[in-house]
Parts: C-alpha cells; sequence; structure tokens
C-alpha cells in the first residue's frame, strides 16, 4: 500500500518481502523504495531513512536500528512511550525528536477496523511524520487495496493516526522540508 | 496501462491477455500466486474460454499440459524447484513431441533439506531438455517475455520456459505497463 501510494502520486516504488519459515507469528520485514526514477536495485534495504514497526516485541531480537540513516523517522506501534519502551536515550541522543514516536495503531485499528491489523494504520502515521506521502494518496491506496467497507475503515483508522501525529509534532507535514530521497524500511510481524 | 502491481498478479494478467485455453497447475512457493490469480480470473469469468484443473503433482500438471497441447489447446502451467525436478520426465516428452506448452518458472533452490530461496538451479537442470528458456531481468520483462513465449511457442513448435527470480520478481510490487487486450491480439 505504501509503495501504491507512492504510484498515485507519480512517483517510481517498489516493495518486496522478506521471510523465513512459512509459519504464523514468524517476524516478517518488508522493503520498499520510493524515487523518482526507475529502481534498479533489488538489493533488501540496508540503510532505510524511516522504520516501520508493527511489532515492539521485535525491538530486542531482531537488529532493527542498524543502519538507519541519521535522523532517520522511527514509527513504532506501542500504547507505551519511547521511554518505556527504553529507547528514549539511544534515539533522542542522534535524532530530531520527532523524528521517533510512537502510535498506539493496534488500538486505533481495533476501534475503527474491529481486528488487530495496525498495518494501513501506521501509514496515516507515516505520511503525518514525514511529509513524504499525502494523506490523501495513502487513503486512495488504501481504498483501491481494499474495496468497499474493509477500504473504508481502515482508511478511518489511517485518518485517525494521521491526525495523531500532526498534533504531536511541531511543524505540519505539509510544511515539513524533510522529504524521504533514498530509501524506507518497512518492517512488520505476522 | 501503468500499474503499480505485484511480479506474479502482472504476469497472470499477461496470460490471461493470451488467452490460453487449458491452465493446469499444482501450487509451489514461489510460484503459486500466479496460478491462483489465473484461477480466480478463470472462476470469475474474467478469463473466458479456459478450463483451469486442479491436479495432484507437478508430474500430473505437466502431464495434463502435454495431453491438452497434443489435442490442440493453448496450454499454460507454472512451477518452481522441486517441482520442475519431479516434472524431470515429463519436461524431456513435451520438448521431443514439440509441444507449444508455455511454463512459468518462479525460480528457487533445489532442497538441501529445505530452500524457499532464489537461485536458478531448478530451470539451470532442465538446460538441455530441449525447451527455450527466456530470463526475466524485472517483472516489466517478465510481462513482456510471457507474451512473446506464446507466439515463438507456436511458431516454432517447442515448448518456451518463462523464468523468473522467486520472490525478487515474483513477489515484488513494481510500477509495470501491462498492455492492453487488443495490442497483444
Amino acid at each position: 500500500m505504501l509503495s501504491l501510494a507512492a504510484f498515485l502520486e507519480g512517483r517510481y516504488a517498489q516493495a518486496f518481502p522478506s521471510f523465513g519459515s512459512e509459519r504464523m507469528g514468524a517476524p516478517v520485514m518488508a522493503f520498499c523504495r520510493i524515487a523518482d526514477r526507475p529502481i534498479r536495485s533489488r538489493e533488501p534495504v540496508a540503510n532505510p531513512d524511516a522504520l516501520i514497526i508493527q511489532d515492539p516485541t521485535l525491538l530486542h531480537q531482531v537488529t532493527l536500528f542498524e543502519g538507519l540513516q541519521p535522523d532517520g523517522f522511527v514509527l513504532i506501534n506501542s500504547t507505551r512511550s519511547l521511554e518505556e519502551l527504553g529507547l528514549a536515550s539511544f534515539l533522542k541522543n542522534q535524532r530530531t525528536p520527532h523524528h521517533a514516536l510512537t502510535l498506539s495503531a493496534t488500538e486505533l485499528a481495533l476501534r475503527h477496523v474491529g481486528r488487530p491489523l495496525p498495518n494501513s494504520t501506521l501509514l496515516g502515521g507515516f505520511a503525518a511524520m514525514t511529509g513524504e506521502l499525502r494523506l490523501a494518496s495513502v487513503l486512495a491506496a488504501i481504498r483501491q487495496k481494499f474495496p468497499g467497507k474493509i477500504g473504508e475503515s481502515n482508511a478511518a483508522a489511517a485518518q485517525a493516526a494521521y491526525d495523531l501525529v500532526v498534533q504531536s509534532i511541531p511543524t505540519p507535514p505539509l510544511e515539513n522540508p524533510a522529504r524521504l530521497t533514498r530509501e524506507e524500511i518497512h518492517v512488520e510481524a505476522d | 496501462m501503468w500499474k503499480q502491481i505485484e511480479g506474479s498478479r502482472a504476469v497472470a494478467e499477461a496470460v490471461a491477455m493470451c488467452r490460453p485455453q487449458v491452465i493446469c497447475a499444482y501450487p509451489i512457493t514461489p510460484q503459486t500466486h500466479i496460478v491462483e490469480g489465473l484461477g480466480e480470473m478463470v472462476k470469475s469469468g474474467a478469463l473466458a474460454g479456459c478450463e483451469f484443473l486442479n491436479v495432484e503433482s507437478e508430474f500430473g500438471a505437466l502431464s495434463v499440459a502435454i495431453g491438452a497441447s497434443a489435442a490442440g489447446a493453448r496450454t499454460y502451467t507454472a512451477t518452481a524447484s522441486q517441482g520442475l525436478l519431479f516434472m524431470a520426465e515429463a519436461v524431456y516428452n513435451a520438448a521431443g513431441l514439440g509441444l507449444p506448452i508455455v511454463m512459468t518458472i518462479g525460480n528457487r533452490a533445489i532442497g538441501a533439506p529445505i530452500n524457499i530461496w532464489n537461485d536458478h538451479s531448478d530451470s539451470m537442470s532442465m538446460r538441455d531438455s530441449g525447451w527455450i528458456q527466456l530470463h526475466a531481468e524485472s517483472n516489466q520483462e517478465a510481462v513482456d517475455l510471457h507474451i512473446q513465449a506464446f507466439r515463438l511457442a507456436e511458431e516454432l513448435s517447442c515448448p518456451v520456459m518463462v523464468c523468473m527470480d522467486g520472490f525478487i520478481l515474483t513477489h515484488a510490487y513494481d510500477r509495470i505497463n501491462l498492455p492492453l487486450q487488443h495490442q497483444v491480439d
């Protein structure tokens, strides 16, 4: 959906998963590159400009932050704060404060979608946080991927996440000068 | 028409535009999404005039393809890895009979003890079987090569494999220019 949103803005995008054994609950990583010209590399993203962490139980199991660009974006799905997750000093020492945020995306998804599936919710937060994609593109991608009622409820969750994140950062996203130039990473767990 | 689409889905749509009459396949990662997509299209009626057969194994899949192609039907199947090895006897038969079958390989490593990742050991093991092998570098090439494969197979009376890297292409969402039906016709 992230790559589709970028495509809808006329950009080039590539998304691909990486997983090990095929079983429910195994950690899954997925990568996304967005660019203004054709993307030829198919390597996993080693130096992401942004990390979206869907499952905070993976924080201490996988070397998630290795290779993250200086001042890159980190969006974590959690009801807890960065301080409570023990990440505050690590993330805040080297980054603009609002480049690392937690978002209770599972709760938002439960409220709007009725199921604990935080992925489209996090994309709303991602759009607000980075300004890399317009919210309208994210919502259109969600509705295109899931036509009908499911798409509407997921779009509502993404909208709610967007509104929540916009309130928590000092610069509104449309004026946010930050624009990813290289590549992004999108981490998730089934 | 430009689309942001998974490689497997793009190949399924390209194959459908080639108007196959018989599709038979046995699922194996990372090829499964292709025949799943085609199965949906046959069931919904989007791919008309096509029979989709579920078979009990890869050997069965290519054997059905051989029978259907020998009877004159435009025939398609897809497999990967051990699936291709299980087909081996029929792979040689299809070439020996000069049957214009088109088969996608979602290239995947073979065995030891289980490996789902990409290499070319599956299609390379069948290099001298008498099939033409077309290898795609990108998903755009994979789409274009499938359309060419049906034409090549029927002009030369020779089976054609279209090989695309498992996961790296089959599972990647890319910006792809899909042709229109009248352009393929």
